[in-house]
């Protein structure tokens, strides 16, 4: 049973990133490498204003949500605009490109420096226990928040102006201009809300594990890329089922004893899962035209 | 005797002067050990970003996962040489190292080249990673701490980086305008169509597979010669993605281009670090802060070069000595 909330908090921390990838991979179809860095961005800005400025969980939240998003339309707009219409590979270096530099620009003596640093707890932390299971009010934070925001993505996504008309890029790029829509707002607004969610999973992420290093975005960001995969990317609620599953996979070959193949396990369902029904789980499956 | 055009005279030369002038520089003095070395691992990088090219450039199937080929090359190699020592093991371990490297690679890539485009990367990327913790798992090799090769340095002579990286590029060219390379552009471009003109597009991508991985497996023995010692991580997909700079950054689909990418990766990292400590002239052992501020800039100039040549450096075009011949009439 602990190993199930365990499974909880590793599942929404992917989940939040997953629909970072998922979000822009749906509407412009380009996985965004450096999306697991704007994750570390955002942790590490939590660290700031917890240690400097003393914040709360709602000062950290309100920094950390736009603090990542600022970055995230900088990055759009400065590194991904330009190339719209190169080729998607070069697209792809680009991004290559901006996650080295943010993990080593964080990473340089006069910024942050390269060696881990401990993030003082900024919360009240209570113990609940219900029968043998003992979790902490950060465990249902981390549950609480997440999963508000999943739902809320998904009412977005379904119901507002701007969420319809990321479905409409989404479905059909070249059409959505003739139809007065402004795709460049649109792909901003993308990158501007799958990066903030991305800030939010850096705030949960040091509740939990109460500690930032410039290059923790890439295992993390990876692993829930291969979420969004396994779940159908391109789809937020595939996303947000990969990044449990994945969760529950790894928790699992853990508490097996088999950790050190915890990875493996990991990437052997994405590429089982891919080897099966290669637009993920919950994917469309897009039919090639002759 | 058959006439020699001006061309293969041409390349001949060129081969001639970089095999001897880089080593009569070093016998000389001229340039450090260090040099030298920058210059041996511009080799290897080359061989593995060609490699990568010839799968994805030319073949045009999206691989995420070379550095698990090179991988595999690396470990054979090593395992190999350090049962027997010696010399004469030295290319049939380097081959062997190639062709298990090819052997995985087919064994790979039956069932993964069904996937294509991005999900094509994905695997292959997965691939990656799950042969980076079997590595770490097999006690033989080490594992997660490391494998030391017991060869020293006396194999790391810049003839052998050199020579092996001459003959497998120009054994890859030989192949991209051969017959199979003919057929594997066609795939690239329109599998649909190529099938259609009676072109077993599986056959052709999985032989594209194939013969990159053998290359990147010989790479893989040069890498393992030049460190000496081999970490599973120096093998996981951020290698992987090194590769595919190096090939985007000089050119997707370019010969030359993978070789101009290679050539500017390692002689912008490193030569930063020489830049930096001139003066201090010892190999390898630039302060952890300075290797963060090269990676920063490397960052930068790889953003702007995309955004300015999002086709490469060498935006599609070939140095002459790589042309086919039909090309050369042009």
């Amino acid at each position: 049973m602990q190993q199930v909330i365990n499974a909880l908090m590793l599942g929404s921390m992917y989940a939040l990133i997953a629909l970072g990838y998922t979000m822009i991979y749906g509407i412009i179809r380009f996985i965004n490498f450096a999306h697991g860095d704007v994750f570390m961005v955002g942790a590490y800005i939590v660290f700031n204003v917890v240690t400097i400025f003393k914040f709360g969980f709602w000062g950290a939240l309100l920094c950390a949500v736009l603090g990542t998003m600022l970055l995230g339309v900088v990055i759009e707009r400065v590194a991904y605009k330009p190339l719209r219409n190169a080729p998607k590979i070069s697209l792809l270096i680009t991004a290559i490109g901006v996650s080295l530099f943010l993990e080593n620009f964080v990473a340089l003596p006069v910024v942050m420096g390269s060696m881990p640093k401990v993030v003082p707890s900024f919360i009240p932390i209570s113990i609940y226990s219900l029968g043998n299971v003992k979790f902490s009010s950060a465990q249902v934070i981390i549950l609480v928040t997440a999963v508000a925001l999943m739902i809320f993505l998904g009412w977005f996504i379904r119901s507002t102006k701007l969420g319809r008309a990321m479905r409409a890029v989404s479905s059909d790029y070249a059409a959505v201009p003739l139809m007065g829509i402004n795709v460049d707002n649109i792909i901003s607004m993308a990158f501007a809300i799958g990066s903030a969610l991305a800030g939010v999973g850096g705030l949960l992420y040091v509740i939990v594990y109460p500690e930032v290093d410039p290059f923790m975005g890439i295992m993390l960001g990876t692993k829930a890329f291969i979420a969004a995969v396994v779940g159908g990317i391109g789809n937020i609620y595939g996303a947000v089922a990969g990044a449990y599953l994945i969760a529950f996979l790894e928790v699992a070959m853990v508490a097996a004893g088999y950790s050190m193949w915890r990875d493996a396990a990991a990437f052997g369902l994405l590429i089982i899962v891919l080897l099966i029904k290669p637009s993920g789980l919950f994917g469309k499956f897009e039919k090639e035209k002759v | 005797m058959k006439r020699l055009s001006k061309n293969t005279i041409t390349t001949i030369v060129v081969i001639l002067v970089l095999l001897i002038v880089p080593q009569v520089l070093y016998s000389t003095g001229v340039i450090t050990i260090y040099v030298l070395s920058i210059l041996m691992e511009i080799c290897f990088f080359s061989i593995s970003a060609l490699s990568l090219n010839l799968v994805f450039g030319i073949a045009g199937q999206f691989s995420l996962g070379q550095a698990a080929f090179v991988g595999v090359g690396a470990y054979v190699f090593g395992y190999i040489i350090n049962q027997v020592p010696s010399w004469w093991m030295l290319f049939p371990a380097l081959i062997a190292g190639g062709l298990a490297s090819a052997a995985l690679g087919y064994v790979v890539g039956l069932p993964t080249l069904r996937l294509k485009g991005d999900y094509l990367g994905i695997a292959t990327l997965a691939l990656d990673q799950i042969f980076v913790v079997v590595i770490q798992n097999i006690k033989a090799v080490g594992g997660a701490r490391g494998f030391l090769l017991g060869i020293g340095s006396s194999f790391r002579q810049w003839w052998l980086f050199f020579g092996v990286a001459v003959i497998s590029v120009w054994i890859m060219r030989n192949i991209v305008y051969s017959n199979w390379g003919r057929t594997m552009i066609a795939v690239r471009e329109d599998d649909i169509a190529a099938e259609a003109v009676g072109i077993d597009t599986t056959k052709s991508k999985i032989w594209a597979f194939v013969i990159g991985s053998f290359f990147a497996g010989v790479a893989g023995g040069l890498s393992a010669i030049y460190s000496g010692f081999l970490q599973p991580n120096s093998f996981n997909f951020i290698q992987s993605f090194n590769y595919m700079v190096m090939v985007i950054m000089g050119g997707l689909g370019s010969l030359g281009g993978s070789l101009v990418g290679a050539f500017v990766y390692v002689a912008f990292l490193e030569g930063f670090r020489l830049l930096k400590d001139w003066a201090m002239y010892v190999p390898l052992l630039g302060s952890i802060a300075q290797d963060q501020y090269r990676i920063v800039f490397f960052a930068l100039i790889l953003i702007v070069i995309m955004l300015y040549a999002p086709k490469g450096i060498m935006g599609g075009k070939e140095f002459a000595i790589l042309k086919g011949k039909e090309l050369e009439k042009k």
